[in-house]
């Protein structure tokens, strides 16, 4: 009997969906991830709103698009659909990227002659490492257009502050001072665990736990800040010794479940999510290991639409736009006019924004060469 | 045996020396790129200066030598075991009259479906040192303060694996092998007085030994590409891999891909001398169970019908339907496996995923993505496949070698080559940006499996059934088309659900070529995982499940298998 093969069927069906899904409407362009818009921003001033005006009107000549590249976590992208919904007119592309995508991706299609992308929204870390050492950037300072914007009353730590030390590619909106200590007081007593000399307690040896140092990450930022306030030799027994983990998640579960004491690089997503459950309850944040966590906007070199680009950094940077990117990220703004939404989250805290020095600014061009001691220091130790 | 006759191809060389080029340009020139590019010592987009500082600082890592002898123990034991467990389970599956072997077989093809990381949390929960289920158990039951079983450890790590893909993938490509055998050669051995498991060893298993040596072959090069279970597992326990090395290369700021390329061709120089000896091993003799007096038929069990059965069936149990729980329960709770929070179920997971537009956008272009990949996979990687084994081009072998080329880097260093391929080759260059380049990218990265699993379907086909239809008037393509496609139709059923499973779920390969507008479900479901949102991205891979399953399932309703007469 000679067996059924009904070949032609399933290909001809699955050639015709093909064909139906290319003929369909092209996919509208990915949107990022966003909470649900809050409550109305504050609204721009009369003056503002017409210059605002004119921009879109600019950019709509220009041909009505916009490439933005961001981190795809919310933090950073949160924001883009609301702007998305307040300029309907612009085309918006959103390209969510991770910072070990976005600087070979950036700089192959750069290098090929291909210039598609805008602007990039995100912690400065990766332009201060990758992009603005190779030009992928150029000078943002043009496109300041609004008196609002450029007031420099407005701005914590004035207005021009910038994540590289001499170029002035990316602007710093914002700056969120983070910790990433986390105890279980189960494990660890307030009496045995409340400064930062207690990690080399001999109590907590073999009961530390952190989010692999050998990479760029809270773990590492915030050994990074011990190395600042201890020097090298007070971090090298917590790193010979700690456990390392690769996700935060895993991080905070262990810490929770009581696997570990002390887990260093946590991240509050992870550690609020199983609070508001009802669990985590014997977990605190601890206090010291802090750092200043900077993020910004910068224009890529050649942007192919600077009509858009500008409407864009001026909309980003007023009262309105900061607001919305701070509520939909829960950061810090730079601006004073703005509420710092970082809730009542233990993770976070609003900088001493005129002693900003006293934090090590890991997105920036300062507090860069001593994460890398971080990361080479875990590497020597730990290969 | 005299060895298998080369069939002369009606397209003549012209058209195999087209292919030679088109194959060798798509895999050689990415790597050639990723090797040239590892010679510079500054960063991406600085100005060049050569050097072997990329290659020195990954060669002379005091911990290179340890993490190779770690990732090869792991690798070859996990293969072993998939191959021990596999082989007689792919037999009863194919050959005998086994209760429910159809579905039982449908139940190994899901376990490689199965989205890794949310599965490889689910074993977690269950095994984990400290709050694993099974721990909870023992401890209640026996009284202990601690149970035994810790899954961050080497034999979980082992243990996850071959409980997955690993056994699986063994089961999907040995199954249709074994039912392709001749039953006429398992009688001749009874005869002379071989039991069924001496037959099993001595005729059926030497016959298979292109599907055995593909599969495993095959497996240790995923094995060694794998890091997500290495990355959770091993990590807290301090073991480390060849592939969690590269991926922390490439996470580093700035990503230092020169040195994860110069990490990943220490493993393709070993795998190198592997594929040419597999070669040699399948081309020396021929495997021929296909002919034209060919009989298929079962091997009745008796009285150990049953009992085989539930040992199957718990097999099936623990690699499928408990992963595939906990990949569900997953998606209705707050927090994954928190059985002891305030309020452990809801819905809002799948109300975020299924009201979001960028969701839709995803599936819609994973449908596009996948559908075709598994028809190119179908055609193109077939026919070279075809070329390799049954005809007598010159150049079949490096043909063959070449196909092997994509599976020899890890996926998130291809990737790379890739981006720059499309970026810095004119014809391409039109292309970057569309749908067409993810395709070719995904295509390319399941290229390897797709065409060994074919040709370990076609070495099993006697010629005299072509030679037949050509002298009854019928052209090549004909023949390929009425009687070599009907014959491998298993195997190429299987080609396409895996190219499309594979597309539905690698991210390694689109995450750099990807844009906004044709984001595939893999990485919409990367996003959520960045974002903490475990849960939600659980629910995405109850979607691709479905997905996936259904493809095969309809694979069944057109009862694409080979009925034995």
């Amino acid at each position: 009997m000679r067996p059924r093969l009904p070949f032609a069927v399933l290909t001809a069906a699955l050639s015709t969906a093909l064909a139906i899904s290319a003929c369909t409407p092209a996919a509208s362009p990915a949107t990022a991830p966003g909470k649900p818009s809050g409550p109305a921003a504050p609204a721009l001033s009369d003056k503002s709103k017409a210059e605002v005006a004119q921009l879109l009107a600019a950019a709509k000549a220009e041909g009505g698009s916009l490439t933005i590249v961001a981190h795809p976590s919310a933090q950073w992208s949160g924001w883009v659909p609301v702007f998305q919904k307040a300029f309907p007119d612009l085309k918006v592309e959103f390209l969510g990227l991770r910072p070990s995508q976005s600087s070979p991706r950036i700089l192959s299609e750069q290098k090929s002659g291909l210039y598609a992308l805008d602007v990039m929204v995100g912690p400065t870390s990766n332009s201060v490492t990758s992009l603005s050492p190779v030009g992928a950037f150029q000078d943002i300072r043009p496109f300041f257009q609004l008196d609002e914007v450029k007031d420099p009353s407005k701005w914590n730590g004035g207005f021009e502050l910038f994540a590289e030390e001499k170029e002035k590619y990316s602007f710093v909106a914002s700056m969120t001072v983070a910790r990433a200590i986390i105890v279980n007081r189960r494990l660890a007593p307030v009496a045995d665990f409340n400064k930062v000399e207690d990690l080399l307690n001999p109590k907590f040896k073999g009961k530390m736990v952190t989010y692999n140092p050998r990479n760029s990450n809270n773990g590492s930022l915030t050994l990074a800040s011990i190395i600042q306030a201890k020097g090298l030799d007070f971090v090298r027994p917590i790193i010979s010794d700690a456990a390392f983990v690769d996700s935060p998640e895993q991080l905070a579960q262990f810490v929770v479940d009581g696997r570990y004491a002390i887990g260093i690089g946590a991240e509050q997503e992870t550690v609020d999510k199983l609070r508001a459950e009802g669990l985590a309850k014997d977990i605190e944040v601890m206090k010291f290991g802090e750092i200043g966590q900077a993020g910004g906007i910068a224009v890529f070199k050649n942007a192919p639409h600077p009509a858009a680009t500008k409407l864009l950094v001026n909309w980003f940077l007023t009262q309105e736009g900061q607001d919305i990117v701070a509520r939909e990220g829960s950061t810090i703004s730079r601006r004073n006019d703005v509420k710092p939404y970082n809730g009542d989250s233990p993770f976070f805290d609003v900088p001493d924004w005129n002693n900003l020095d006293k934090y090590l600014r890991v997105n920036e061009w300062k507090g860069v060469p001593v994460v890398k001691q971080a990361t080479d220091l875990a590497k020597e130790l730990r290969p | 045996m005299s060895a298998v006759r080369r069939l002369r191809l009606e397209l003549g060389p012209a058209a195999c020396w087209l292919a030679l080029p088109v194959v060798a340009f798509l895999v050689a020139y990415p790597l050639f790129l990723l090797l040239v590019n590892s010679f510079q010592v500054n960063p991406l987009g600085a100005d060049t200066v050569w050097g072997l500082d990329q290659w020195t600082s990954v060669l002379r890592e005091p911990s290179l030598a340890g993490t190779l002898g770690t990732t090869i123990t792991l690798a070859i034991t996990r293969q072993a075991l998939a191959l021990v467990i596999g082989l007689p389970i792919a037999w009863l599956l194919a050959r005998t009259d086994l209760p429910g072997r159809r579905w039982l077989e449908l139940g190994f093809w899901i376990a490689v479906f199965l989205p890794s990381l949310t599965v490889l949390v689910g074993w977690i929960l269950l095994l984990d040192g400290y709050r694993g289920l099974v721990n909870k158990l023992i401890e209640a039951v026996f009284g202990v303060e601690r149970g035994p079983v810790d899954v961050f450890s080497s034999w979980g790590i082992i243990f996850v694996h071959v409980m997955g893909a690993t056994l699986g993938v063994k089961v999907m490509f040995l199954t249709p092998a074994f039912r392709a055998l001749d039953v006429s050669l398992e009688e001749a051995s009874h005869t002379c007085g071989a039991n069924t498991w001496r037959t099993l060893l001595r005729v059926s298993a030497p016959l298979l030994l292109p599907a055995i040596l593909v599969a495993t072959l095959l497996g240790l090069i995923y094995s060694l590409e794998s890091f997500e279970v290495e990355l959770v597992l091993g990590a807290p326990a301090g073991i480390d891999v060849f592939s969690t090395k590269v991926y922390r290369l490439v996470r580093q700021e700035p990503p230092l891909y020169g040195s994860a390329t110069a990490l990943s061709t220490v493993i393709l120089a070993a795998l190198v001398p592997l594929v040419l000896a597999q070669q040699w091993l399948v081309n020396r003799r021929s495997y021929v169970t296909v002919s034209g007096r060919f009989r298929g038929g079962l091997h009745r069990l008796g009285r150990a019908r049953w009992p085989l059965f539930a040992l199957v069936f718990g097999i099936v149990l623990v690699m499928t339907v408990l992963p595939t729980t906990f990949v569900v329960m997953g998606s209705f709770m707050r927090v994954f496996g928190a059985f002891e929070a305030r309020q452990v179920w809801t819905t809002r997971n799948w109300e975020l995923v299924l009201g979001s537009a960028e969701f839709r956008t995803a599936l819609v272009n994973t449908l596009v993505l996948a559908g075709s990949v598994a028809l190119v996979s179908v055609s193109a990687l077939t026919l070279l496949a075809y070329v390799s084994v049954r005809t007598r081009f010159q150049a079949r072998g490096l043909l063959d070698f070449l196909t092997w080329v994509p599976s020899l880097l890890p996926g998130i260093v291809v990737s790379l080559g890739m981006l720059w391929m499309f970026l810095e080759t004119p014809l391409f260059r039109p292309l970057y940006g569309s749908m067409a380049v993810l395709v070719i990218a995904v295509t390319m990265s399941g290229m390897t499996r797709s065409v060994q699993m074919a040709k370990a379907s076609l070495v099993q086909l006697g010629s005299e059934l072509e030679e037949a239809s050509w002298a009854c008037g019928a052209t090549w393509w004909t023949t390929l088309r009425r009687v070599v496609a009907p014959l491998v139709a298993p195997m190429l059923a299987v080609v396409a659900i895996l190219a499309f499973t594979n597309a539905t779920r690698t991210a390694s390969h689109v995450a750099l070529l990807a844009s906004a507008s044709n984001r595939p479900l893999a990485l919409y479901q990367l996003d959520l995982l960045t974002n903490g949102k475990f849960e939600a991205a659980a629910v995405v891979g109850v979607i691709v499940l479905v997905l996936t399953v259904g493809v095969a399932l309809l694979a069944k309703l057109l009862r694409l298998d080979l009925t034995p007469s």
